[in-house]
């Protein structure tokens, strides 16, 4: 029998199933106010608009309305907004109260996952369920009131007046409590969710200085300042972006150092956006900025709390976005894309050291191919001979002109650092190494490259590893093609001319104000000891005037107090 | 876009100069020979990479010596261009040979030619060979390097404890081709019997001895090695200086502070004694013009390091060592005399630059130029003043 | 508030030494030795002080006109038809020297390194760079001058510092050279090295008062080192002789720069010191043609100008090479370029006399040049 089916599966035919397949309908307008009275019409409307009304979205404008003291309304309105049977994670709860001997209804309405249940149960529903049969020495004069102050013992209650306020706090982690008879509600914060600790910070690595970097959560990032800072002038102002998301964001600044009319402007700034949704402090970078175009970046955005905390000592403003460990600083000119917070923690002579090797290694990254290949097809007599012949030996068997070859090493380097953020853990360090080493070997004995090119390629990647800031580096990646290009159209003029022009954009950008290339654009007067190599710590008097700041002074001349004789000191003996 | 593509079209197209570094060869040495009436032969000697730095299989010779006959320089480029079927680069020639006939007919015309041209460095070394430019080139071997260029640098370094002055570069020769201040020098490099190679090891005799005229005819490859210096006047060539003289000649016009000389030793005359003079740099020259006629106030003070002996004769006991200094002084002496001597009334051209310290006494160019100092110089006096020391080194 | 251009003494010290620099760096030497001979370096100093001497009396007078460039002075004396004139006259002059610079640069380029390439192809590309310069503005120019210009004159610094052992002291002499009459000569046609000082009038609005004096000096002072520093490295290390020949003084300076076996032939490095340097100064020339004849004719927007004299400049730079005429160094030409410094002294003397700045009419003092 099987075997004859078998046999038959082939023999005869047999009709296929038809999958059903889906087509995805462009949204019909529903006229909510016509499917709300969708009994009243006529037969051919009904049954298009019938059952239409649980998907016709909430009109905005009920929630606009105050709380009314009639709990069933407030219930169909809290059922209807959250569509609540089918919201599988919205919780809805009725109990009852007890106050003075009168029973009142209660419900309450939370976000399970959200929010603590903990505290719920502990902090709201069992004094309210329980504790309000106590005996309560005090006049009752209003419920609301008395359920207010003495019937709810958690440390951040709040009373909303309307809808709104509910839903966005439920939203966000809030528990909403309706009692019947009064015409507010009680909203407690009771945040709670999984999140990843203090960590180190993934990017910006020091070897001096502390390790702890922000997290996604706006709270835990604003308590890092704080606790570093210690000051009582330091802002914190709340606000929220995004019509939907309702992100909460926070711009910081002390408020005796930083320029009101900066401050002003970047809040101006921060609450005029208007979007739906806001998920990374990347997206507010976009948006605040002055030039989207320009290839520098011109806000700072860090991972480090001590190097905020260095900026906003300075008189500069920062903004911290829920959702996102970049905290983003205004305004940023060109030296903070070039120090660490390490160079104001290790000695003089180091750090100067090591500024100077970091400025070699930025003008390696940015010039070095371009000069590369200005000399080998402009100007040769520079080369020493001796150097010249090795380059031409092994140069010999190269099928490209030496700016293809650049320009294909340059892109193969950009293509294995893209590819390299991707690779799995466990076999990325091995890419790296194959990327790097047998891959370059092997390309040179298929005499695709020459040897010297992988070294000026290499050489040009170690200087770009050496810009402390992820976005600066980026922008040099990507001037330094245009160099490449330059310097094979015209050899050394071309280089100079891009220098020129390089100078030009730059200098003529502004980020919030304050012109881009400051110290060095407008040569500004004051003892500001840290543009390019830095003055030793007790000489650090002032604070940057292109801030305009309001105190300027942040050391007296004498900082290290123990270096003045002491009049008194009896120095016999 | 059409803009772009303007632009495209006007940035891609001017890449003429751009040059591939490959594509280029790097001439080492210019030779000139006389040819028949006003043809001369220009000899390049190129470098070939890829046998001098071993990559990608070396072997071969490490450079290529080529001739061409021509009238004039730019044709030879045009032809060895051809010839090597890559564009010739100049910027890396190291020297210019010219042979010694046409170095007496008058070399400015060649020189000239080339100094125009940008790429050649204004230090290049100008030699003349007894023997011909082409037969000098192809007898020098690298002996210690494969690379050619090297073998040159090194050349010139090494003898410049000797007499090998600046005056001999392009640029000095050319300015004194030309004007009456003072006249040029170049080396002079003959065939050396002394210095005989044997094949395994380099074994090298060291010993510069006379060496003979020209031997032509000669089917092996004779070693040249640098004989002096070639005297000219304006721009011919009108006598030689042996090694000493030029020895001396150096000393006095004081671009090395630091030649070794050799003098019979007084206690023992079967042995030298080798000193190092240093010169002081409080000698000084001092030219006057009296009755229009030159007087020159050579004063010298001279530091010698004493650096071998060859008998066992001590000098550091004061009479000997005095016994020593006064045959420096009879050496130097004597040696000095016999050189302005030669060069003055013989030659009749002044190699020592005294010309340039004449210029002090006059207020303006037109003055100088008016006292035409190349037909007064013969006629000048000299007075020298030697002052020596000498010291023991350790 | 946003149209109000300011920027500090420090940047307009460097932009006005640059439009010397640029000078130095092309003939300057070459045509000092022409006329004074071995005496040559006697002459920057002879026209450093009698600028020194100009610049104080106009200081002096300047006090009567207070902050206003040299088109409001005219504005004030003779009314707008004296203002388009003198706007137009300075338009004119500002563009031939930038064309005269642009052509004579080029062909020094072409000499040194880009042998094969068409003319118009170099210049096409300082075209891009003053086009650039002329769209951001005089502000934006300003300051990248002000960290770019002490690079070029450091690495010309170590450039003759570099030839410190060529120095041969015997070429300073004969003493007095050519002679007096020549020196003298020499000293009148070589002020025009300092033509520059009309710009420095016309960015007088653009820093405080107290700043004139200043920046007047110290420019003054530091171009006169540097002339009189570039004409004695040179002097020294080529006979007069030999001098008068050299296409490119600096250039040719640089390659006898040797120290040991592989610091040879770095005289690249020029190119690049001299592209940027003569870039800076036709990005700022053209900048303030631009500015000039926009204030002259009070035009809102500056924009639309841009484009057609970059074209005006451009043909006119290739006009050297047609006509087979050295403008740089022509003789006849000095003449236009003293205008830039006799310009504005006449303007000034004028406006100081009708006190332009000041509101109150007190005794007029009139002084003349000797």
């Amino acid at each position: 029998m099987g075997l004859l089916n078998s046999i038959g599966k082939y023999i005869i035919y047999k009709e296929k199933n038809e999958k059903k397949s889906f087509v995805l309908k462009e949204n019909t307008d529903i006229n909510c106010e016509i499917a709300q009275n969708v009994s009243s019409l006529d037969v051919f409307d009904k049954e298009k608009l019938e059952g239409s009304f649980i998907g016709c979205p909430v009109n905005d404008d009920i929630l606009k309305n105050n709380i009314s003291s009639d709990i069933e309304l407030n219930k169909k309105i809290m059922m209807t907004t959250y569509d609540m049977p089918k919201n599988s994670d919205l919780v809805y709860r009725e109990f009852n109260i007890t106050v003075k001997d009168k029973t009142l209804k209660a419900f309450m309405v939370f976000i399970d996952g959200m929010t603590d249940r903990t505290v719920i149960s502990n902090n709201i529903l069992q004094p309210l369920m329980l504790l309000s049969n106590l005996e309560i020495k005090e006049e009752v004069k209003d419920i609301g009131e008395f359920i207010f102050n003495r019937l709810l013992p958690f440390n951040q209650i709040k009373v909303v007046k309307d809808y709104k306020e509910v839903v966005s706090n439920i939203n966000f982690g809030g528990c909403v409590v309706f009692v019947e008879g009064i015409d507010y509600a009680f909203m407690a914060d009771t945040k709670s969710w999984d999140h990843r600790g203090i960590n180190a910070p993934k990017s910006e690595t020091v070897i001096r200085g502390p390790q702890e970097a922000f997290n996604e959560q706006i709270r835990a990032n604003t308590a890092l300042l704080r606790k570093i800072l210690k000051d009582k002038d330091l802002m914190i102002q709340n606000v929220s972006i995004g019509k939907r998301s309702n992100t909460p964001c926070a711009v910081m600044y002390i408020k005796d150092i930083a320029n009101d009319s900066l401050v002003r402007e970047v809040l101006k700034r921060v609450k005029s956006i208007k979007v739906d949704y806001i998920f990374d402090s990347g997206e507010l970078e976009q948006l605040l900025e002055d030039n989207t175009f320009l290839a520098a970046p011109q806000i700072l955005a860090t991972e480090r709390s001590d190097k905020v905390a260095l900026m906003l000592s300075q008189g500069n403003v920062a903004v911290a976005l829920d959702g996102s460990p970049f905290v983003l600083v205004m305004p940023a000119t060109i030296t903070e894309f070039l120090h660490t917070t390490e160079d104001t923690n290790i000695r003089y002579p180091y750090v100067n050291f090591i500024r100077i090797i970091r400025m070699v290694g930025i003008a390696i990254a940015l010039l070095l191919p371009g000069l590369y290949i200005a000399i080998t097809n402009y100007h040769q007599e520079m080369i020493p001979t001796n150097l010249l012949f090795a380059i031409e030996a092994s140069r010999e068997n190269v099928p490209f002109p030496s700016v293809i070859e650049i320009l294909i090493m340059e892109f193969s380097f950009e293509l294995i650092r893209e590819a390299g953020i991707r690779v799995p853990g466990a076999i990325g360090a091995t890419i790296g190494i194959v990327g790097g080493l047998i891959l370059g070997q092997a390309a040179v004995t298929a005499n695709l490259v020459s040897p010297i090119m992988i070294i000026v390629v290499a050489i040009t990647a170690l200087g770009s590893f050496a810009v402390p800031s992820f976005s600066m580096s980026f922008s040099i990646r990507i001037m330094r093609f245009v160099y490449i290009l330059l310097g094979a159209v015209a050899g050394f003029l071309g280089i100079a001319l891009g220098l020129v022009l390089n100078s030009m954009l730059l200098a003529s950008s502004k980020s919030f104000g304050v012109p881009f290339l400051t110290p060095f654009g407008p040569v500004t007067n004051g003892k500001y000891a840290d543009k390019l190599t830095r003055k030793p710590t007790w000489k650090q008097e002032k604070r940057p005037d292109y801030l305009n700041t309001k105190d300027i002074k942040s050391q007296p001349k004498v900082s290290r107090g123990w270096t003045v004789k002491d009049s008194n000191e009896e120095d016999e003996d | 876009m059409f803009l772009s593509i303007a632009l495209c079209v006007v940035t891609f197209s001017g890449c003429y100069d751009n040059s591939e570094i490959e594509d280029l060869a790097y001439v080492m040495a210019i030779g000139i020979d006389e040819a028949d009436s006003n043809s001369f032969n220009l000899t390049f000697q190129t470098a070939v990479p890829k046998s001098i730095t071993g990559v990608g299989g070396g072997g071969g010779e490490s450079t290529v010596v080529s001739s061409f006959k021509t009238d004039n320089f730019l044709t030879g480029i045009k032809k060895a261009n051809e010839y090597l079927s890559r564009n010739i680069n100049l910027s890396h020639t190291k020297i210019i040979v010219v042979s010694e006939n046409i170095a007496k007919k008058g070399v400015a015309a060649f020189l000239s030619g080339l100094q125009q041209n940008m790429e050649i460095r204004p230090n290049v070394n100008i030699i003349v060979a007894s023997e011909g430019a082409k037969k000098y080139i192809e007898s020098i071997q690298p002996k210690l390097t494969s690379n050619p260029s090297k073998y040159y640098d090194l050349l010139f370094k090494t003898y410049q404890t000797d007499f090998l002055v600046p005056s001999t570069q392009l640029e000095d020769y050319l300015y004194r081709a030309k004007n009456y201040g003072a006249q040029p020098v170049a080396i002079y490099t003959e065939i050396d019997k002394a210095i005989d190679e044997s094949k395994p090891s380099s074994g090298e005799g060291d010993e510069k001895s006379d060496g003979e005229s020209k031997k032509s005819g000669d089917s092996e490859k004779k070693n040249m090695s640098i004989k002096g210096l070639a005297v000219f006047k304006m721009d011919k060539m009108v006598g030689k200086l042996g090694p000493e003289e030029a020895t001396l000649f150096a000393l006095l016009t004081g671009s090395n502070n630091n030649v070794k000389i050799e003098v019979t030793d007084p206690l023992d005359k079967r042995f030298k004694v080798l000193g190092n003079v240093i010169k002081e740099k409080a000698s000084s020259n001092k030219v006057k013009i009296k009755d229009g006629k030159p007087k020159i106030n050579i004063n010298l003070k001279l530091n010698i390091d004493v650096q071998a002996v060859q008998s066992d004769n001590n000098y550091d006991e004061p009479d000997k060592a005095a016994k020593l200094k006064i045959a420096y002084e009879d050496y130097l002496n004597k040696g000095i005399k016999s050189l302005l001597q030669k060069v003055t009334y013989k030659f009749k051209s002044d190699i020592f630059g005294y010309g340039e310290f004449a210029k002090q006494n006059f207020k303006t160019i037109d003055q100088w130029e008016n006292v035409k100092w190349p037909e007064i110089f013969p006629q000048s006096q000299y007075d020298c003043k030697l002052d020596l020391k000498i010291t023991r080194q350790g | 508030m946003k149209n109000r251009i300011q920027f500090g003494s420090w940047e307009a010290t460097a932009l006005m030494v640059n439009l010397v620099f640029a000078h130095v760096m092309l003939i300057f030497p070459r045509d000092m030795v022409k006329f004074g001979g071995s005496a040559s370096w006697m002459i920057p100093i002879i026209i450093t002080l009698i600028a020194l001497g100009y610049f104080a009396t106009v200081l002096k007078l300047y006090k009567n006109i207070g902050s206003l460039d040299l088109i409001d002075i005219s504005a004030r004396i003779g009314g707008r038809t004296l203002k388009v004139i003198v706007g137009l006259m300075i338009t004119v002059f500002l563009i031939l020297t930038v064309s005269i610079f642009l052509g004579g640069f080029s062909q020094t380029l072409k000499i040194i390194s880009l042998d094969k390439s068409p003319i118009e192809y170099v210049e096409a590309l300082f075209f891009i760079g003053m086009i650039a310069a002329a769209y951001y503005g005089i502000e934006v120019v300003a300051r990248i001058n002000s960290f770019l210009v002490p690079v070029v004159i450091i690495g010309f610094i170590l450039i003759t510092i570099g030839v410190i052992p060529a120095f041969n002291i015997n070429n300073l002499f004969p003493i007095l050279g050519e002679g007096y009459a020549s020196i003298a000569k020499g000293s009148i046609s070589m002020l025009s090295a300092f033509a520059s000082f009309i710009i420095l009038f016309l960015m007088v609005p653009f820093f405080k008062k107290k700043y004139l004096k200043r920046v007047g000096f110290s420019y003054i002072i530091v171009s006169g080192l540097l002339l009189v520093w570039a004409t004695l490295s040179f002097i020294l290390v080529f006979p007069y002789e030999v001098a008068v020949d050299k296409k490119i003084p600096i250039y040719q300076m640089a390659r006898h720069i040797e120290f040991g076996n592989y610091v040879q032939r770095i005289e690249s490095i020029f190119v690049f010191i001299c592209s940027i340097c003569v870039l800076l100064f036709l990005c700022v020339v053209f900048t303030f043609v631009i500015y000039v004849f926009t204030k002259t004719f009070d035009l809102k927007k500056s924009r639309p100008l841009i484009l057609p004299m970059a074209i005006i400049v451009f043909s006119l730079a290739l006009l050297s090479k047609r006509t087979n005429i050295e403008l740089l160094s022509n003789n006849s030409l000095t003449l236009i370029w003293l205008t830039g410094m006799i310009l504005p002294l006449l303007l000034i003397i004028i406006g100081a006399a009708k006190k332009v700045g000041l509101k109150d009419k007190g005794d007029i003092k009139n002084r003349q040049k000797h």
